[in-house]
């Protein structure tokens, strides 16, 4: 049987590179699923713990931090949810791109999986600001502490 | 005007994978420096139980964890260093490709992003197993009323 990914999209793509692009599309179609699951179960997680344990303990401190911890977990997995949509749309564009050989199908793979690395990238720039923060008003309070 | 090529990588825009490849190389770098740190606050910890003097002022539930966390830190960092390796390696193909329009470090850059999705598609399925015998585990000692008074 002839292999039309030997010049693939007018690449020279041999059979090897095509299967491992095809691997890539499923490895991350599946990672993606599953952080969808776990966006969703951080949802359901955070909701329960606003609408039963905000119940047993109506009013006061404990209230307030179940609020607060269930407000964390929904806005935990909104943050999780764009990596995994743009790593989903992702993996259906090069799944498109190589069964049709669809140049722009590919060029939207290569978009998404740059918005996945870029959210990420700016995520961590952002975690690691905080946490940069949190030394400074570390070191800060401990001088003026004293 | 520019010139038609023979070239089939001047038909496709690999800007935006250049980009992801500089993204990833972020990630890369910030990944294999956080892989070092947890090295570095191993060793440290390691020091620190060498010092029978300190640690009897502390508490021994705090010099267990320490024990533990000096076998579980390097195996952290160095779950975490490979997946890094994968990335800035791939970064590294990626953007001579895009750089040089060269079809041969494309093709690189395709196998080591393979190798960095299935690396975490590994792990995911590993700790989902464990996940999943611990689940059973649990369920089967609760239905068998283990551990009760």
């Amino acid at each position: 049987m002839e292999q039309n990914s030997t010049n693939l999209f007018d690449l020279q793509i041999d059979p090897v590179a095509h299967n491992h692009l095809a691997e890539t599309a499923k490895w991350a179609r599946f990672l993606s699923i599953i952080g969808f699951i776990f966006c969703g179960l951080a949802v359901v997680g955070g909701l329960a713990m606003a609408t039963v344990l905000g119940s047993m303990m109506p009013g006061g401190a404990g209230a307030m931090g179940t609020g607060v911890l269930s407000v964390v977990y929904i806005a935990l997995a909104a943050l999780y949810f764009f990596p995994c949509l743009y790593l989903y749309r992702f993996a259906t564009a090069m799944r498109t791109a190589l069964a049709v050989s669809d140049n722009l199908k590919l060029q939207e793979a290569f978009q998404n999986i740059k918005s996945c690395f870029k959210f990420m990238g700016i995520l961590t720039i952002v975690i690691l600001a905080f946490y940069g923060l949190a030394i400074v008003g570390g070191i800060m309070a401990s001088m003026f502490g004293r | 005007m520019t010139e038609p090529t023979d070239n089939p990588l001047q038909q496709l825009d690999i800007a935006p994978y250049g980009k992801a490849a500089r993204w990833a190389r972020f990630l890369a770098v910030v990944g294999g420096l956080f892989s070092v740190l947890l090295l570095g606050v191993a060793f440290l910890i390691s020091r620190m139980l060498h010092k029978p003097a300190g640690l009897a002022a502390l508490d021994p539930a705090v010099v267990a964890a320490a024990r533990v966390s000096v076998w579980v830190l390097p195996l952290v960092s160095g779950l975490g260093f490979f997946p890094c390796f994968f990335l800035f390696r791939f970064s590294l193909a990626a953007q001579r490709a895009v750089a040089h329009r060269d079809a041969a470090a494309l093709v690189r850059s395709f196998r080591r992003l393979y190798y960095f999705f299935l690396y975490f598609g590994v792990i995911l399925v590993a700790v989902l197993t464990i996940y999943a015998i611990l689940l059973v585990a649990v369920g089967s000692a609760a239905m068998l009323g283990w551990g009760e008074q």
